[in-house]
């Protein structure tokens, strides 16, 4: 964790100094009032401050050993972020409701649940309600990819 | 005379068929939230947010409250009955509420909390009516420098009562402010930190952020957490449910302190309802005369920390309707849900929109009324929905959140950036950065560098007029006397890292 702490906190520093240099591009002052530089310039320099005094907490207190995520949840954790990316990555090819029905089956199956009458009335029912509540009722237009 | 005219037209605003309507829909689905261990109200109310475009910000409004304080109720059930708390303000119920649980009278438990909650709830409403008119008073007179001094006054005290560490809390909040930015300046129509997306130059959309940080982070979170409840074995009949005589006169001192604490530590920006009931039990611990009976099922331990912090979820409503300034993840989200809508919370919201503020106060009567029922008489029904599997819960919020913020602005990015959200405030969460000052932050951001702007127009560029002005100059003072013992810690925290690394490692 605590490793984790100290690379948060390098990737903050950097990120800051990126902000830093970003406000000096940007007019500090313009006609007496602050100008769109000046926000970003003192947000930088306090995020630069912050990050590296939490950097020096980090590495200078002792913390018992604890890993950042369960190791048993890893692989887990894993599959659910990896589905939902390749779910939202497919919905401008397969349309909304139709790869909606997929990851539900998919993801419920991954976490744990096998029981393929509720993973099919899964399928069936939640992409259907999905597709009443928001196309019917609230008029969005869902993606419809090739089935368009 | 005022403020009875007003609550009079805000009854006949809140007791139509569609807003009934909409307050039920609010307290139940703030019920099941608050059952639900992992789902927090800031997640509820973001999760609801695409479905009420189009509304009446009124009705939209009765429903989110509804979710706030309904949410109090609900986590209580799971404290008593699974020694889980379903809602982080109910982690104080655990110690007693369980214990009695242990001991067959899980009933009592959840019916002093209950009858607590109401009592505090109604009693909150009618202090809020006065408060928010006083309030509202005073905020009339306030210009830019008074609205900059009051965000840096609710910015430092966020920082310090939100999380463990005000460092981290503080690095959360400048995370918000630089996500504010981004889009292009209202003053010069220069793009700022754009990334070369077309879609930032009109600036972060808050709800991705908000539905990121508070659902898709807390869906994987509990990914780790144990699956199986266990319940203790209880009977829930309506009769096993009021408390015995003996029972009220032990609680109703510890109702009423936890009401006057919740609703009091309710309206401070950052220190929230959670933090309401922990003062609420150390106060009820400290003033008993058998304190050794607390954490083995003492009832006033429920009594005292249910009332508080339902009176809590009422006071923080106030900062957000009178001074337009949210003080919680949950009124920032309401905050953002109300700019969307056209509205500024803010004094001139009384003004100009009477119907709204008054309808969403009366409607908070109906909903107390509304959930004193369901607790009463369907906790059961309530428990059974603690069966649901994870999995499905899980996989449920998640398609929610996509479709939902999908369908905000028809946009896949949103979605992408919702995602991207989703990651950081896990990492956030696992390494305790508080993410209540980000969102604030990202909220009130623009707001805070346009009174900033305005008022050194005002005083054509000098920063005196920030000190000249007596409001805004004891707001300041206010804020430095909030800001100097996180220093103080701060700085302690880093000698005593020094002092600790001087110890050679074995």
């Amino acid at each position: 964790m605590r490793t984790a702490d100290a690379i948060i906190s390098l990737l903050l520093l950097g990120f800051s100094i990126y902000v830093i240099v970003g406000a000096l591009h940007l007019s500090y002052m313009r006609g007496g009032v602050p100008g769109p530089g000046f926000a970003p310039l003192w947000i930088g320099l306090g995020l630069g401050i912050a990050s590296a005094a939490n950097l020096i907490r980090t590495w200078t207190t002792l913390s018992p050993k604890v890993s950042l995520v369960e190791p048993s949840a890893i692989p887990r954790l894993v599959g659910l972020a990896v589905m939902t990316v390749l779910w939202v990555a497919v919905i401008p090819l397969l349309g909304m409701v139709p790869s909606l029905a997929l990851f539900m089956a998919g993801i419920v199956w991954m976490l744990g649940m096998r029981r393929w009458p509720i993973l099919f009335l899964l399928m069936i029912l939640v992409p259907l309600g999905f597709y009443l509540v928001f196309e019917r009722w609230l008029g969005v237009p869902l993606p419809r990819g090739v089935f368009r | 005379m005022e403020i009875l005219s007003g609550l009079a037209q805000g009854f006949a605003v809140a007791f139509t068929p569609a807003n009934i309507l909409f307050a039920l829909v609010g307290v139940t689905v703030g019920q099941l939230i608050g059952v639900l261990p992992g789902i927090g109200p800031p997640a509820g109310v973001a999760l609801l947010l695409p479905l009420t475009f189009g509304m009446d910000p009124t009705s939209a409004m009765i429903m989110f409250a509804g979710i706030y304080y309904g949410a109090m109720y609900g986590g209580t059930i799971t404290s008593v009955l699974i020694n889980v708390p379903g809602e982080a303000s109910s982690v104080m119920t655990t110690l007693d509420g369980y214990q009695l649980a242990l001991q067959g009278r899980a009933g009592a438990a959840l019916g002093i909390a209950a009858i607590g909650s109401f009592i505090a709830g109604i009693s909150s409403v009618i202090l809020f009516s006065f408060f928010a008119w006083w309030l509202v008073r005073a905020a009339l007179h306030f210009g830019p420098p008074e609205y900059f001094a009051l965000m840096v006054l609710a910015f430092t005290l966020v920082i310090g009562l939100t999380g463990r560490s005000p460092l981290k809390g503080f690095i959360s909040l400048l995370l918000g402010l630089f996500l504010s930015i981004v889009g292009v300046d209202i003053l010069t129509g220069l793009p700022r930190f754009t990334f070369g997306q077309l879609k930032l130059l009109s600036g972060v959309e808050f709800v991705p952020v908000a539905m990121g940080l508070f659902g898709i982070a807390e869906v994987l979170s509990s990914v780790e957490e144990k699956e199986e409840a266990e319940f203790v074995k209880a009977d829930l009949r309506l009769r096993n449910l009021f408390p015995t005589i003996q029972d009220w006169v032990m609680s109703r001192w510890a109702i009423l302190r936890g009401t006057l604490i919740g609703f009091f530590v309710g309206i401070l920006p950052g220190a929230g309802a959670t933090t309401a009931s922990m003062i609420s039990y150390a106060v009820e611990k400290r003033l008993s005369q058998t304190p050794e009976r607390f954490g083995r099922g003492a009832i006033e331990g429920v009594a005292g920390p249910e009332s508080s912090n339902n009176a809590a979820a009422v006071g923080a409503l106030i900062p957000l309707i009178t001074l337009g300034i949210p003080g919680s993840a949950t009124t920032a989200v309401m905050m953002g849900a109300l700019l969307m809508y056209g509205l500024r919370p803010g004094p001139l919201l009384f003004q100009q929109n009477p119907q709204f503020v008054w309808g969403l106060i009366a409607s908070m009567f109906l909903g107390n009324l509304l959930l004193l029922a369901m607790n009463t008489m369907f906790i059961p029904a309530f428990t059974s929905v603690l069966r649901l599997p994870r999995a499905i819960l899980n996989a449920f919020v998640i398609a929610f959140s996509v479709v939902g913020v999908y369908s905000i602005d028809n946009s896949l990015f949103d979605v992408w950036l919702m995602l991207f959200f989703g990651l950081v405030g896990f990492f956030m969460k696992k390494l305790e950065y508080p993410a209540a000052p980000l969102l604030l932050a990202l909220v009130l951001g623009e707001i805070l560098e346009m009174s900033l702007r305005q008022s050194l127009l005002m005083s054509q560029g000098s920063p005196l007029i920030f000190l000249t002005r007596p409001i805004s100059a004891s707001l300041l003072a206010l804020s430095l006397v909030t800001l100097f013992p996180l220093l103080y810690r701060g700085v302690k925290g880093l000698s005593l890292a020094r002092k600790a690394s001087m110890i050679p490692r074995t």
